[in-house]
């Protein structure tokens, strides 16, 4: 049952690199004002490498491998950028949670 | 590498990188801005062509009969026959649901292109009051890859993409900490923001940077390589129709010959590939070499995922005799490993192996890319409006002088131009003569006041006006639309016209967008003047 998987694959994409900036001490800092434990590092790391492999997966079983590579890796800057943005930007935090309430509600009633 | 030559080496790469970028920069903004445009080259030209709803809802014709499909060959044959008897090409679309005319294009027997739409139904030309003489999207696709001016502009662009490699890998190589900086971003720090902007748009999009512009090339790799091909073939023509796999162009004869009627080759060019023909085409009609060729329905719903397009299938027939001379069958994929992996790069390039999706990660990746070069442009002047550099002795003011100008009329003043494209459609009469090709006249005349503009004004106020006037002309269109042809985004989205509704939605978000921006600059001019003032008081206080 997947009817978005591109948009699965973004999604996972934004957990998987705001876990790896959250693995810098610099922005794990910034955000969360505690400090970072080198067995954490390594967690966050193994933990965002695995959500991009399956979104890897998940991209390639719907869009085969070639289309699926290229796909994932934009969706992955636009991720990246997504997280850069939400790290150093307060009120994005709050619009990005308001918009994806209103995302989520909204494929629930369709 | 010792360390004095890895220091040398670095710096090298950074005086490349610099002066490379600042050369390159303002061509490569126009070919990213009009490529991510072009991206939604349909829905644009759907918005162009508001009177495309009044033929469709009054239409007998049906795409899905063969009966009308014939019907439409036999018009777009009866009006070609009786303008250009014995020219050197004509080629016709058939009607389908998008866009409703039999759209006809002809080279005269000296290769001057003509085209002109006929009714579905009547088979007359349309008048202008049903048909929007206009390029629409495609304006933006030509701007992107020829700059309007043929295989010229297609050089021009490829030197600048081969700038943009140059430019990619050198920046790499001169940032000395992609992956501790990877998500730094400092706001409101002057210089240190704007390299962080550079920074950030070009790491972290540097795959989709990389394949678009080694894509690009690819393209057109028969026009910048073309060694290969002319120490192999007698002509192009000749190394295309193998790679093809299709029969070589005719020679032409000179012999008249009377081209057979066409609407029945037609009907058995259906039946040999089995789906609906699009696209017909006949080569030196009136002579007797002419040959009549049929080009299968192109289905991009089926084509998602693929990058190596197979055949839509095709039929080619002698046009005198009516003699069959080659079939391709429908789902053919093209041969050759070279010749795939090109054709793999294209359809890459052209964002259309996926539907809207694909498109939308092109685009704003593409303007990602377009933020990349223009906050570098503008990091160049910031860097030296604080101190100068010296690099040009006496001339150097000038020169920095002459970098401002550019970089106002190549960023506020293209998108100016851009958002004015919009409303030339909407504002210039149908009537007139040639109207397409004033549509883009008029795009460049409109680009060419803001660099005047720009050029008469001091720098800062430039930026100023200009985002000002991009935001009023973003804002207004939804008005202008409403005011002009009666549509607008309520109408769009109660009639389900997504991508209508889109191009509207797209442009306000970009007109919200500059205004976000005019406030930061109105912002950090305040904070300036405040800083200015009470430096003056201080210097005051110490002489009083």
């Amino acid at each position: 049952m997947m009817h978005y998987p591109v948009l699965t694959v973004l999604l996972l994409n934004v957990l998987a690199m705001t876990g790896l900036s959250l693995a810098m001490p610099k922005h794990h800092q910034q955000l969360l004002n505690n400090g970072l434990p080198s067995q954490r590092i390594w967690l966050l790391r193994m933990l965002s490498i695995t959500l991009m492999l399956m979104a890897l997966w998940t991209i390639c079983s719907s869009w085969g491998v070639a289309a699926g590579i290229v796909l994932w890796l934009g969706l992955l800057s636009l991720a990246a950028i997504y997280s850069l943005c939400v790290l150093n930007h307060q009120t994005l935090r709050v619009i990005s949670l308001m918009v994806l309430c209103l995302l989520i509600s909204l494929l629930l009633i369709i | 590498m010792p360390a004095t030559e890895k220091y040398y080496f670095r710096q090298s790469m950074a005086a490349l990188h610099t002066w490379g970028s600042l050369i390159a920069g303002w061509m490569l903004l126009v070919i990213f801005v009009t490529g991510s445009l072009g991206v939604f080259d349909e829905p644009i030209s759907h918005w162009m062509q508001p009177e495309r709803a009044a033929i469709l809802a009054t239409m007998d014709y049906d795409p899905g009969s063969a009966a009308d499909r014939q019907a439409a060959v036999s018009k777009a044959q009866t009006y070609l026959q009786e303008v250009e008897p014995n020219g050197h090409l004509w080629f016709a679309t058939l009607p389908d649901l998008e866009d409703p005319a039999i759209k006809l294009f002809w080279q005269d027997a000296d290769e001057n292109p003509h085209q002109a739409k006929l009714h579905p139904d009547s088979g007359k030309l349309l008048p202008a009051s049903l048909d929007r003489d206009t390029q629409g999207g495609h304006h933006f696709v030509h701007m992107h890859f020829e700059l309007h001016s043929g295989t010229l502009g297609i050089w021009i662009v490829g030197f600048f993409t081969l700038l943009m490699l140059v430019a990619l890998i050198s920046g790499v190589i001169i940032h000395r900490r992609i992956f501790k900086d990877f998500f730094t971003f400092r706001s409101r720090k002057g210089q240190r923001s704007w390299l962080d902007a550079h920074n950030a748009s070009g790491v972290l999009t540097l795959p989709f940077q990389l394949m678009i512009a080694f894509t690009g090339l690819a393209v057109f790799v028969s026009i910048y390589m073309p060694a290969a091909i002319f120490a192999h073939y007698d002509s192009p023509e000749a190394f295309f129709a193998e790679v093809f796999e299709r029969p070589a162009p005719r020679e032409m004869t000179n012999q008249p010959a009377p081209v057979t009627a066409l609407s029945t080759l037609f009907a058995q060019a259906e039946q040999a590939i089995d789906k609906p023909g699009q696209f017909i085409r006949v080569e030196h009609p009136g002579d007797s070499s002419a040959t009549f060729t049929v080009f299968g329905l192109f289905d991009a719903e089926a084509l998602k995922g693929r990058l190596i397009f197979p055949s839509s299938g095709m039929t080619e027939f002698d046009a005198v005799s009516g003699e069959q001379r080659h079939i391709e069958a429908p789902g053919a994929e093209p041969q050759g490993a070279a010749f795939r992996t090109q054709r793999a790069m294209r359809t890459l390039h052209f964002a259309n192996f996926g539907d809207y999706t694909v498109r939308w990660l092109y685009f704003l990746l593409g303007i990602t890319g377009a933020v990349m070069i223009a906050s570098g442009s503008i990091l160049f002047m910031v860097k030296r409006r604080q101190r100068a550099l010296n690099e040009f002795g006496n001339a150097t003011q000038r020169v920095y002088r002459v970098v401002d100008v550019l970089n106002v009329a190549a960023i506020s003043g293209l998108l100016i131009a851009c958002v004015g494209y919009f409303w030339i459609n909407r504002l210039l009469p149908l009537e007139i003569a040639g109207r397409a090709g004033w549509e883009v006249g008029l795009f460049f005349a409109v680009w060419a006041v803001t660099l005047l503009h720009s050029a008469l004004r001091p720098v800062m106020q430039a930026w100023h006006e200009q985002l000002i006037g991009f935001a009023v002309l973003c804002l207004l269109l939804p008005f202008v639309n409403a005011f002009t042809v009666d549509e607008h985004l309520f109408t769009y989205l109660a009639e389900r016209d997504w991508r209508a509704a889109g191009v509207e939605l797209t442009v306000i978000i970009f007109g919200l967008l500059a205004l976000k921006t005019l406030q930061k600059l109105r912002r950090k001019a305040v904070a300036n003047d405040r800083q200015a003032a009470s430096v003056k008081r201080e210097q005051v206080g110490v002489r009083g």
